[in-house]
């Protein structure tokens, strides 16, 4: 058998603590720990995390800014769902379901699992939504509704200061895409400027008063109008996103053209998108939280409605110490 | 011709079935019908397969567990109309027909 002096000329240091910049490839023991370590690039990538109970599409974005403390609420199994369910990390757990079971919504992407807005959606066959459900972190109560009542649309901020944009205000087969665009401030709906480019099954992140709205164009919203802004690498619909406008994250989705699901993901800094390391497995309609740089992604179709959640976290790009495993 | 992938059948139990470092490492691409590629004659590929207890496909199992996974959605998606609607206004309901996909070698 090989040594590891035999093959780098050299015995594996012994070290009271890991180096402070190691090296790609250096090895050395810690005492302390007792591992046999070796320096590796600090990438970014996403990775599984836990199962969601429901599996589903059509998630309405979700809400939480922190991969440890989202909700996901609603959607298509197909069947229309009001199933919600908060995660912590590691789990979903099922709490108390929305009182109107919905597709097609929005959500307050701001908001955290303990405080969050639902809005809007469809309830097929014939119901174009404007009701707004608010979450005080165990019920859903029902508030003030939409002024336009629409369903593939995108919503961002929080419960107490929420912003939703486009989508459609048309039972299918008409599609009527809209827009408007509508605040809220806690208690009540106000409509504001429209966006520029009228349009359904967009994402959107940020919040009321900075916020993006992604597909096939992207926006940027400044508390008082909208501004067209660099597109997307890869234009699709129905994407997921994450973190705000100078840190986000659009996942997922469906090419255009012709409606492959993909798994593309890409990251704005507030001026352009990078292409960044896909999604284990490409998924539309799936709920998005968390920030740019930790988001999640959860639910979805593959095209078959799936359960399963990824992790996305953002390396270094440094050199950090890892154990070594033994094949 | 070397085969660029390997496959194999493997249930996403949830967090850690791929964890950060090992997405560091190789490229995961998972497909319906928990099929996942990942790539051919490599030493972190191989270890992952084991911890997941994956079960091993040739690129043409693999394709016919996901070509019936895609025609299941299509049909489902063929059965779903609503009368009087467009192709294209379908389409804009629902999205695309689920394209098919075709595992590479």
């Amino acid at each position: 058998m090989s040594e590891y002096k035999g093959i780098k000329g050299a015995k594996v240091r012994n070290y009271t603590s890991d180096p402070d910049n190691p090296l790609e490839g250096q090895v050395w023991y810690n005492d302390t720990t007792g591992a046999l370590r070796v320096g590796e690039l600090d990438l970014s990538a996403w990775s599984t995390g836990g199962n969601m109970n429901t599996a589903r599409s059509g998630l309405g974005g979700g809400a939480g800014t922190l991969q440890t403390a989202a909700l996901g609420f609603g959607g298509s199994t197909p069947a229309n769902t009001g199933a919600t369910e908060s995660y912590n990390g590691t789990a979903w757990t099922e709490v108390n379901d929305l009182n109107t079971p919905r597709n097609g919504h929005a959500g307050s992407k701001a908001g955290s699992n303990t405080a969050a807005l639902a809005f809007g959606g469809f309830n097929p066959p014939t119901s174009i939504l404007g009701v707004t459900e608010t979450w005080n972190g165990s019920s859903w109560t029902e508030v003030n509704d939409l002024n336009t009542a629409r369903r593939l649309f995108a919503g961002a901020g929080t419960n107490t200061a929420g912003l939703a944009f486009g989508g459609s205000t048309n039972i299918p087969p008409n599609v009527g895409p809209t827009g408007a665009t509508e605040t809220w401030n806690g208690s009540s709906w106000t409509e504001v400027n429209d966006l520029n480019t009228d349009r359904l099954s967009l994402t959107g992140t940020g919040t009321n008063t900075a916020a993006l709205a992604v597909s096939t164009v992207t926006e940027q919203w400044n508390g008082s109008s909208w501004t067209e802004i660099n597109d997307l690498n890869t234009l699709k619909t129905e994407s997921s996103s994450a973190g705000t406008v100078t840190s986000g994250l659009v996942y997922g989705g469906l090419a255009q053209p012709p409606g492959s699901v993909t798994a593309t993901n890409e990251s704005f800094n507030g001026t352009s998108w990078t292409e960044e390391a896909d999604l284990t497995t490409g998924r539309f309609g799936a709920g998005g939280a968390g920030t740019g740089t930790a988001a999640l992604a959860f639910g979805g179709g593959t095209p078959g409605r799936v359960a399963s959640t990824e992790e996305w976290n953002t390396g270094t790009g440094g050199v950090v110490g890892r154990t070594v495993t033994t094949d | 011709m070397a085969k660029t992938y390997q496959y194999c059948v493997a249930e996403n139990w949830g967090k850690g079935f791929i964890d950060h470092v090992e997405s560091t490492k190789i490229t995961f691409t998972g497909f319906p019908g928990n099929v996942w590629q990942v790539p051919a004659y490599n030493k972190h590929a191989n270890l992952w397969i084991a911890k997941v207890a994956g079960v091993a496909k040739t690129k043409d199992e693999a394709q016919a567990i996901v070509t019936a996974e895609v025609t299941a959605a299509q049909t489902a998606w063929d059965n779903n109309n609503v009368e009087g609607e467009t192709e294209e206004q379908k389409v804009v309901r629902l999205g695309g027909r689920p394209a098919d996909i075709t595992l590479t070698e």
